[in-house]
């Protein structure tokens, strides 16, 4: 006998989908079958009982090999790592909870690290354009219900987020699009002709780097201006055309993805894009979302700005105050310029998505991976915690690419033994509370004082 | 078994009637008591003024908006010469930000001024989770949320039809689900006119396509506030805030509650709170013949007596604007230029974000300045008049001392008037500078404590020293025998001498010692309705058609309010 | 420390020997950095050959056969199956003259890689191609990140080599080898 648990929140990406159903074998173990999902979520809840699954955490040894060493062990290995380095790094964050992410980010206030999660390499670049000029947005239900022109500008739903167009964006018939997919028009810009391109109505390939540009042209049109015969490889009729759909459409969202945040002019890429959105206000009602890639780098965001008051890269390391400089406290400048000291890589894959030479740094500075699985990351760290799936053996909250939060449910025991990343987080925090104590520190900067003493 | 005993201060307290008279005040086990033994801790107040815990009946500190607002404005985290990213004690967190500050900073600084209770005065549905994560990393204060109303396609539907019983067990539904306080509006069906970039402007727009109106839409909702019994009555943020010559649109929407009688077992005689006055007292038809209508809107409520209101006092400052009235906001940013944010919520609600600079040599700002100390000082009866921000609409929480002090200084608030620019414009469309009223400590304990208190329908344990109460009490370093004036007296009301949260001292001399200790509660109302088959298949059907989540998937799990304190309503 | 032998990583916190600082260092640099810029200035001449290479600009995208692959694991065959390649539009193996399902060598300001070229799975055109995100293409992706945080994941350009006799490391050995650290296999995936 199976028990068919209804209403799952798949774990995998920002669409967050909360509709399926996952068989469970009755002593609640193991995952039988799964339904609803897309190929990559139902490959999340399948593989988790596949063989060879991390249960203890191992700790990297001198000739290279790993050795498992006990939870206790783990953490005080972790607690001291952090204690000692002067300015250790805490990133990721994207594929864990909401709990998780707030205990981690207290534990990073008091050794003074630095906490940036994934958004760092996604839409980092459009959390700075929305600092410089605003976000005009709403709820994915709204682009279900109302919305009669969908853009898609550098990002391909149908390989990153499978089910957003039959959810969201492209057929689903709401409130007032009762025609679902016969009532709207589709839009692809980008650079490649992608599988979203093909079931769009109009694809426009831009040349590569040239969406600044092209969303230049777009504003100028749309004030009625003149623009030069060819923009970014696009006619200027195409140009025009574009302009007439939207102004002609009653309610208008942009999906914008990695295509822009990732290429040349970052920022000022997706600045122009809400600029173009705002700009379309003036006429009918328009909007953006961004395309967020793992199914809790949103939360992670929300968590660090409702403590800190940054969605990223905030360093705690002066200890009493919170710094925001992206170029300065990201990640991968961290790595770079040498300005950490240790790391610790939290539910997500740092060396599997860093530009390498980011990767390499990581890898010769002390580092600790907490994940579920082995990956990139695990593979060059100190030390792995293994540790519990969120969606899948415990749940917690999420949030989804447009920050609507979702509790996420468990479906299944953990293994036996395997701490939850609030759990580990908690002990961790605990242990650096008794090493202070221990040492008579009241924060992190008099011990390091007290290792130097210490060793001296 | 903790005995505190607060020796000779000079108690303010409507609630056990004290005026200033020297009292001790006793706490034993987190509440207030008649006496305790000698074994309880002494403090001495002698010399100092002595209130309950205050309350703030409207405030943005919790929630989507908010978190866009610190997402946004990094900016908001490097004002020089105020505490914006510091640590301030061993014992409590980096405190960040100044009009929209973490969720540290905010427990920590409404402490600082003796804050016990706060209103989240609007939770979209949807994003209730967020609310209460946020309310449950917030030290310090007790909380409740109040979910919007006034642009919910299945409130247009009952209310329409006039199905009030539906009204009703909807209401009561979603309060459950959201773990919310009570029933608020804003921009009656303006919000849902924004889905298509449009507005209601009087209470007699009808909303696009559910061709319901705004004045149906408050009338429907006070009727439901009191079928339910709710122990906070219809909270209104009415249309066309923030335009001259709006005056008329708010007094249209007062008068809606002309018709109705509170009814509830919470001791509440009200049955609408009107709140951040001031954003809905202009008169003028264009920026330039702008002026005040205080007196007006203020006669009207001090004669009315079924309805309460809030000032939402501009304070000069910068800060970011955000409130669920979504077209508001999209025309602020056409009027200053400065960063928009809108979030469009499915069938509830709308939102916007915008910063906003109250410059001192801005007339409509001084003007806007006036308006706001006009209305406090109009009012008859403290005890439907509260003191606001509006956090962090016309100005941050932080600036309450300084509020108060205005008002209870008229020579304080005169330097400020005749320091603008605009000084002589501003006098003469205002009538400011002819109001020498200067309100008491008395009426600011009524103001700040026991009237948000009882409209809240909080009155038996909050803003009163009366045993039994909870012992939420704030000791300032005023001497009623010998007023502090001016940047004095604001000082003392934002440093609390001492500020006990449930019995538990966590302010001296200004300095938050330990928030730890303190155990905060999350207020959530279950209102008990029949059973109601109809309600429930219009919401499984609304659910599977056009909601984004599952409805499974909508409840706040009793994980997200860790220490809920239930205010359960037997059936009506 | 209470956990054994402490790893050779570890030392580092005291001895930094990986990289000179004294030297002047260009973000994302490695030798070939400057060849390239030369090559740049010849491509902007029109000619994109170089030797018996092409100069490419390069994205790194997601692909759902990536997506899936991560969720199977990053140590698995799938996964290795659909990162480690490199798509080309059809005219590119033309100038190219290799057949597609060949190895080449891909270098950048950042590094070289050595992947499948194949044909493209989703439109490019000429002068366009798209290595999945991943190890492999992490390592030719330069990390110079304009004071943004965001690496160049999309848009720089590469020199294409045929290489069919050059074999496409595994992504654990290619991290290993690249990173300097000895590489011994775990028995939890070998």
């Amino acid at each position: 006998m199976t028990k068919c648990i209804k209403n799952v929140i798949c774990t995998f990406c920002g669409t967050l989908c909360d509709d399926l159903e996952v068989d469970v074998s009755d002593d609640g173990k193991r995952i039988e079958q799964v339904r609803n999902a897309c190929a990559i979520g139902a490959e999340k809840y399948l593989h988790v009982g596949n063989p060879g699954r991390v249960v203890v955490p191992r700790m990297r040894q001198a000739d290279g090999t790993y050795k498992d060493v006990s939870y206790d062990e783990a953490i005080d290995f972790t607690a001291k790592t952090l204690l000692k380095a002067k300015k250790p790094l805490m990133y990721g964050w994207s594929s864990t909870n909401c709990e998780a992410i707030a205990e981690g980010n207290v534990l990073a206030e008091k050794i003074g690290g630095v906490v940036d999660n994934c958004a760092t390499v996604c839409h980092g670049s459009s959390l700075l354009a929305i600092q410089d000029t605003g976000v005009p947005s709403c709820t994915l239900g709204e682009v279900k219900n109302r919305a009669d022109r969908i853009i898609f500008w550098g990002c391909n739903p149908a390989h990153a987020h499978p089910r957003h167009m039959s959810r969201y964006s492209i057929f689903p018939r709401g409130f007032f699009s009762a025609k679902g997919q016969k009532g709207r028009k589709i839009i692809c810009v980008d650079c490649r002709e992608t599988d979203t391109a093909k079931v769009a109505d109009h694809f426009v390939r831009i040349k590569q780097s040239y969406d600044y540009e092209v969303f230049d042209a777009l504003r100028t049109l749309l004030r009625g201006e003149e623009i030069p015969d060819e923009v970014g490889g696009v006619p200027r009729e195409k140009l025009q055309e574009l302009i007439d759909i939207c102004k002609g459409g009653r309610f208008v969202t942009l999906f914008f993805g990695m295509g822009l945040t990732h290429t040349l002019g970052r920022n000022h890429n997706i600045d122009a894009g809400i600029n173009f959105i705002r700009d379309l206000n003036d006429y009918t009602k328009a909007t953006l979302i961004a395309m967020r890639g793992h199914y809790n780098v949103t939360g992670a965001g929300q968590v660090l700005g409702w403590q800190y008051g940054y969605p990223f890269a905030c360093d705690l390391s002066r200890l009493t105050t919170a710094r925001h400089n992206p170029g300065e406290t990201t990640s991968v400048d961290l790595l770079v310029r040498h300005e950490v000291d240790a790391c610790m890589v939290i539910a997500s894959d740092l060396a599997a998505h860093f530009p390498f030479e980011a990767t390499r740094r990581m890898a010769h500075i002390p580092t600790i991976t907490l994940d579920p699985h082995i990956c990139m990351s695990t593979e060059l760290s100190d030390l792995h915690i293994p540790v519990a799936i969120v969606g899948v053996e415990v749940g917690g909250c999420c949030y989804r690419m447009d920050n609507v939060p979702i509790d996420t449910r468990k479906v299944i025991d953990a293994p036996e033994g395997v701490l939850t990343d609030e759990e580990v987080f908690q002990r961790i925090n605990k242990r650096v509370d008794e090493l202070l104590a221990e040492a008579g520190c009241k924060d992190a900067a008099e011990y390091l004082e007290y290792l130097e003493k210490q060793e001296a | 078994m903790t005995e505190i005993i607060i020796k000779n201060g000079h108690v303010f307290d409507s609630v056990s009637g004290l005026k200033g008279e020297v009292a001790d005040v006793c706490i034993k086990d987190g509440k207030i008591v008649e006496s305790v033994g000698n074994g309880a801790t002494v403090i001495d107040a002698a010399g100092k003024t002595v209130m309950a815990g205050a309350v703030d009946v409207h405030t943005h500190v919790a929630g989507p908006k908010v978190n866009l607002g610190r997402w946004y404005r990094p900016e908001d985290k490097f004002r020089l010469g105020e505490r914006c990213s510091a640590k301030m004690g061993p014992n409590t967190h980096i405190e960040g930000g100044f009009s929209i500050p973490t969720v540290f900073k905010t427990g920590y600084e409404y402490a600082r001024m003796g804050f016990a209770f706060l209103m989240e005065a609007a939770m979209p549905p949807l994003y209730a989770r967020h609310v209460h994560e946020e309310i449950r990393d917030t030290p310090i204060q007790d909380e409740a949320a109040l979910p919007v109303f006034g642009n919910n396609w299945f409130m247009f539907e009952y209310l329409k039809n006039g199905e009030l019983d539906n009204a009703a067990a909807y209401v009561a539904w979603v309060l459950r689900q959201t773990k919310g306080y009570g029933i608020k509006c804003v921009n009656p069906g303006g919000s849902e006119a924004w889905g298509w970039g449009l507005n209601c402007m009087t209470v007699n727009d009808p909303v696009p396509y559910f061709e319901i109106t705004p004045k149906e839409i408050i009338d429907g909702l006070i009727a439901t506030n009191e079928h339910l019994k709710l122990p906070h009555s219809v909270h209104l943020h009415s249309n066309n805030l923030g335009n001259p010559g709006n005056y008329t649109t708010t007094l249209d929407s007062l008068k809606i509650a002309e018709g109705h009688k509170a009814n509830n077992a919470f001791g509440r005689d009200t049955v609408l709170h009107h709140t951040h006055l001031q954003f809905h007292s202009y008169g003028g038809t264009t920026w330039a013949d702008f002026e005040s209508k205080a007196k007006e809107v203020m006669d009207y409520v001090n004669k009315q007596e079924n309805i309460t209101i809030d000032t939402g006092n501009v304070t000069l400052d910068e800060t970011t604007t955000m409130t669920a009235d979504g077209p508001f906001e999209y025309h602020l940013s056409a009027l200053n230029h400065l960063k928009w944010a809108n979030v469009d919520v499915e069938l509830e609600t709308a939102a916007g974000v915008v910063p906003y600079i109250y410059g001192k040599n801005v007339k409509v700002c001084e003007m806007q300045w006036a308006i706001g100390l006009e209305i406090a000082l109009y009012a008859k009866d403290m005890m439907r008049t509260m003191i606001t921000t509006d956090h962090p609409n016309a100005g941050p929480f932080t600036r309450y001392p300084r509020v108060y002090a205005w008002l209870m200084d008229k020579e304080y608030r005169d330097a400020e008037l005749n320091g603008f620019k605009w000084s002589s414009k501003v006098i003469d469309a205002t009538t400011l500078a002819e109001i020498d009223r200067e309100i008491s400590l008395y009426e600011l304990s009524q103001m700040t404590r026991a009237a948000p208190a009882k409209v809240l329908g909080l009155g038996s344990t909050f803003g009163g020293l009366a045993p039994g109460m909870n012992a939420n009490v704030a000791v300032y370093d005023i001497n009623p025998d010998n007023m502090p004036k001016g940047i004095e007296l604001e000082n003392a009301l934002a440093k609390a001498a001492y500020f006990f949260k449930d019995g538990v001292k966590c302010v001296e001399n200004g300095v938050v010692l330990e928030a730890n200790p303190v155990v905060k509660e999350t207020y959530w109302v279950d209102a008990k309705v029949p059973e109601n088959k109809q309600v429930l298949h219009d919401v499984s059907e609304k659910f599977l058609k056009y909601y984004s989540i599952n409805l499974e998937n909508y409840d706040v799990a009793h994980h997200y309010v860790p220490h809920p304190h239930v205010i359960e309503i037997e059936e009506a | 420390m209470t956990a054994g032998t402490p790893s050779p990583l570890v030392n580092l916190f005291e001895k930094e020997d990986f990289e000179d600082w004294s030297k002047p260092h260009l973000v994302g640099a490695t030798t070939e950095y400057s060849s390239l810029l030369a090559l740049q200035a010849k491509k902007e001449g029109g000619e994109r050959k170089y030797g018996n290479g092409i100069i490419v600009s390069v994205v790194t995208c997601t692909e759902i056969k990536q997506g899936v692959a991560i969720e199977t694991g990053k140590t698995s065959q799938a996964y290795f199956d659909a990162c480690s390649v490199i798509e080309l539009d059809d005219e590119d193996f033309k100038t190219l003259g290799i057949n597609k399902n060949t190895n080449v060598r891909v270098t950048s300001a950042a590094g070289t890689v050595v992947l499948k070229a194949i044909g493209a799975r989703q439109g490019l055109y000429p002068g366009l191609a798209h290595i999945p995100m991943g190890p492999w293409a992490n390592i030719v992706v330069p990390s110079y990140t304009y004071s943004t945080g965001e690496p160049c994941f999309c848009g720089f350009d590469c020199l294409i080599e045929p290489a069919p006799e050059a074999k496409i490391e595994s992504a654990v050995k290619l991290m290993h080898e690249k990173c300097g650290l000895e590489y011994v296999g775990d028995p939890h995936y070998d």
